[in-house]
């Protein structure tokens, strides 16, 4: 049984991890993709979360790999292997040869079974491995580097490796027409949207309401910042749509986040204090379970189900031949490049006004306007130069994730706050509790206070004379 | 990375069959594991059927211009590597002493392989020298296999006094007994005195069982071939010990 995360996070650091069924319980393997088995353990069963297992470097492993995302089988399949083993004159093995049957189980048709040999290097024996590898390839015949069995099991089941992504790669031709360009972004993005709703269905893990708002939230930017591509009733009316889509999960996604903060905030708390949490954590598993429901109703509703296929109908129609929005026939990059340039004036003028006077809704505001530009270069990114395109991202990062912890520190006093207000009216807060909560709120505000004074030195960093040329270069037009 | 070292002044009493055996059972737990047969008699290479010679293993090895991972072999288990042993090994001590800091030199050779393996096992040579206090530097913790006389834990005092005399810092030292006989009444003795000792032994036993020696006809550990004999349960429930221990050690900081 190969068990992966949604997004195949386990692959994408560079393993791959099995579960073999075994009389009592069974054994948990992780192997380095091309290498041999990295970790092994006795276990009882396939593990959904690394905290099931005891500690160890397995566990530290996938804990590293899948962070908060579920183990969930993606493939098993039957397997029987016969280990050859090439002996020295002392009886020792210098180079082992494991020949593979697989079949994946899934598949009712005849079965057809892959035979693959691998040839496993060991330490110490290079010779013997090359020797071996060379009779393999040569006098066997045998082609090297093919897929091994799991991946060809997976492609059984119409899938592979990294098929999923929460981040998709918008591909774009300069001389496409703009609206052209839009579609298919907004199409990407509404496959991840519709790839992630099951799993919130069936409250796989936290992340799938995660990326699930995040393409919402792109969708929404891609919506207002391409502007005049699309005729304007149709863009007001799903503006709104998704406008509403986005705060009917606000609830679930904010009780999520601060669920998962649970061990941090008490990590912050002297051990002694820690466990006087405990009735937060109550008020936040009863309001999960609520919201969720709520979530659920929201997308079996048939308004989501008519957005959903109202929108897809409207992206996959090209558009007519003359169209009537003013920039939709304009090439892509035309676009592109002014609705950037645009982006990026506004980000250093909102930035340029800020003073150690301004509130901290100014800097919301420099924060708001960081985000549309790095969606519309994000966006457009497969029209320009990579490395242009990847330095500019970059020093957008560094602004973003400042104002991103600003921005955060402040919703977290606001959110404890408001869950204080709460427990009291529904009965579940002591004055321990309160107090605790009291405490976490104060640290917080002097994290943000500091995380301000920062603001200056982040901004000078992204609005240098460098970065302005280079957006001239780029975009014809910086500051 | 924790590196455990089996240790005694006296040869015989079952160093090696309790370097390669616990090694084996930390490699089925799972971790990646190493040994290192640091006596130039080889046994543990033996048990492994590999050929003990390693490239530049005297002076160059050990002076740390070929770096310890190149003289790692994979042995037939899976999770479980060797640094042979080489006779050229017998004149460890004189090269240690040339160099800059012999005492720290082993601590230092296995540095790099940090990442590469989470237990090392050190499989001493019988002496009470420069490569032992070089080990006892490099060790997390010293299994000290005892066998129930009077003249063995005298050697155990001795331990003790040359570890109070080089400081090498914290080392938790393990001492157990092994090749017991209960018929014998000086064994029963001596394992009721236990607490006289200077240091705490474990509560498991190795009992005296050729099936241990026949690990030199095998040329494997003691598991892949008799797993639920006597020796071979005791040996699982000494490492079993060993992980309490350092556990509690770990926890009291």
């Amino acid at each position: 049984m190969h068990l992966e995360t949604f997004d195949w996070r386990i692959h994408r650091s560079g393993g791959a991890l099995e579960f073999h069924p075994g009389r009592r319980g069974g054994r948990l393997l992780w192997r380095n993709q091309g290498d041999g088995i990295r970790h092994r353990l006795a276990v009882d069963s396939a593990p959904s979360f690394p905290a099931e297992l005891p500690e160890g470097p397995l566990r530290d492993e996938i804990a590293s790999a899948a962070s908060v995302r579920r183990l969930v089988p993606v493939v098993t399949r039957r397997a029987r292997k016969e280990t050859i083993r090439i002996l020295d004159d002392l009886g020792k093995t210098v180079a082992r040869a494991e020949l593979e049957r697989s079949e994946p189980i899934h598949d009712p048709r005849p079965r057809v079974a892959d035979h693959v040999l691998r040839v496993v290097p060991m330490r110490g024996y290079d010779e013997a491995f090359d020797r071996l590898e060379a009779f393999v390839v040569g006098d066997l015949g045998l082609p090297a580097g093919a897929p091994g069995p799991y991946v060809r099991a997976l492609q059984t089941l119409g899938r592979a490796p990294g098929d999923y992504t929460d981040k998709p790669e918008f591909e774009l031709e300069p001389d496409m027409r703009a609206d052209d360009a839009a579609r298919r972004i907004h199409l990407a993005l509404l496959d991840v949207m519709d790839a992630n709703v099951a799993g919130i269905r069936d409250d796989v893990d936290t992340e799938f309401l995660h990326d699930f708002r995040t393409a919402v939230r792109r969708i929404r930017a891609a919506l207002s910042q391409i502007k005049g591509v699309f005729p304007e009733s149709v863009v007001d009316r799903h503006k709104e749509e998704f406008r509403w889509l986005q705060r009917g999960t606000g609830a679930l996604r904010d009780l999520h986040v601060h669920t998962l903060r649970l061990p941090t905030y008490e990590g912050e708390l002297p051990a002694v204090v820690r466990r006087r949490l405990a009735p937060l954590r109550e008020y936040l598993r009863a309001h999960t379970v609520s919201a969720h429901q709520d979530v659920c109703t929201l997308l079996a509703s048939p308004r989501f189900e008519r957005l959903d296929a109202t929108w897809r109908g409207f992206l996959e129609s090209g558009g007519p031949a003359r169209p009537e929005p003013p920039e939709a026939a304009k090439p892509a990059i035309e676009v592109a490049t002014a609705r950037i340039a645009r982006a990026f004036r506004r980000v250093v003028r909102r930035g340029d006004r800020i003073c150690d006077s301004s509130p901290a809704a100014a800097l919301h505001d420099v924060r708001i306007e960081c985000k549309k530009l790095r969606y519309l270069v994000t966006f457009f990114e497969s029209l320009f130069p990579t490395a242009a395109t990847e330095r500019l991202v970059g020093g957008l990062k560094g602004l973003q994730d400042h104002l991103g912890d600003f921005n955060d520190l402040e919703v977290q006093q606001a959110a404890l706050s408001r869950f204080a207000d709460d427990m009291v009216k529904e009965g579940y807060a002591s004055s321990e509790a309160l107090l605790a909560m009291g405490r976490l709120v104060e640290r917080l505000a002097v994290r943000q206070s500091a995380e301000r004074d920062r603001f200056e030195q982040r901004f000078a960093e992204f609005a240098s004379e460098e970065n302005r040329v280079l957006v001239a270069e780029l975009f014809g037009g910086g500051s | 990375m924790r590196v455990f070292a089996t240790y005694s002044i006296k040869g015989g009493v079952g160093k090696t069959a309790t370097a390669v055996n616990l090694a084996y059972l930390s490699a089925q737990d799972g971790t990646r594991t190493l040994v290192w047969d640091l006596d130039p008699q080889g046994a543990a290479t033996f048990y492994f059927r590999v050929k003990p010679k390693v490239k530049g293993a005297g002076r160059r090895l050990i002076r740390g211009k070929v770096p310890l991972l190149d003289a790692v072999r994979g042995t037939d288990h899976e999770g479980l590597d060797l640094v042979p042993s080489d006779f050229r090994y017998r004149h460890m001590d004189l090269v240690l002493d040339s160099t800059k800091r012999p005492v720290r030199q082993l601590a230092r050779l296995l540095a790099p392989v940090r990442k590469e393996y989470d237990h090392v096992f050190l499989d001493c040579a019988p002496s009470i020298s420069l490569v032992s206090e070089s080990v006892f530097r490099a060790a997390d913790v010293l299994l000290v296999p005892t066998i129930p006389t009077t003249l063995s834990l005298r050697t155990l005092d001795q331990l003790h006094r040359s570890l109070a005399e080089l400081s090498p810092g914290r080392i938790l030292v393990l001492p157990f007994f092994c090749m017991t006989d209960c018929r014998k009444s000086l064994h029963r003795e001596v394992m009721a005195a236990r607490a006289d000792a200077p240091y705490p032994f474990l509560e498991t036993e190795i009992p005296y069982a050729s099936l241990v020696e026949r690990m030199g006809v095998r040329r494997a550990p003691l598991h892949t071939f008799s797993r639920r004999s006597v020796p071979a349960r005791a040996f699982r429930g000494l490492w079993t010990e060993v992980k309490k221990r350092v556990a509690e050690a770990d926890r009291a900081g």
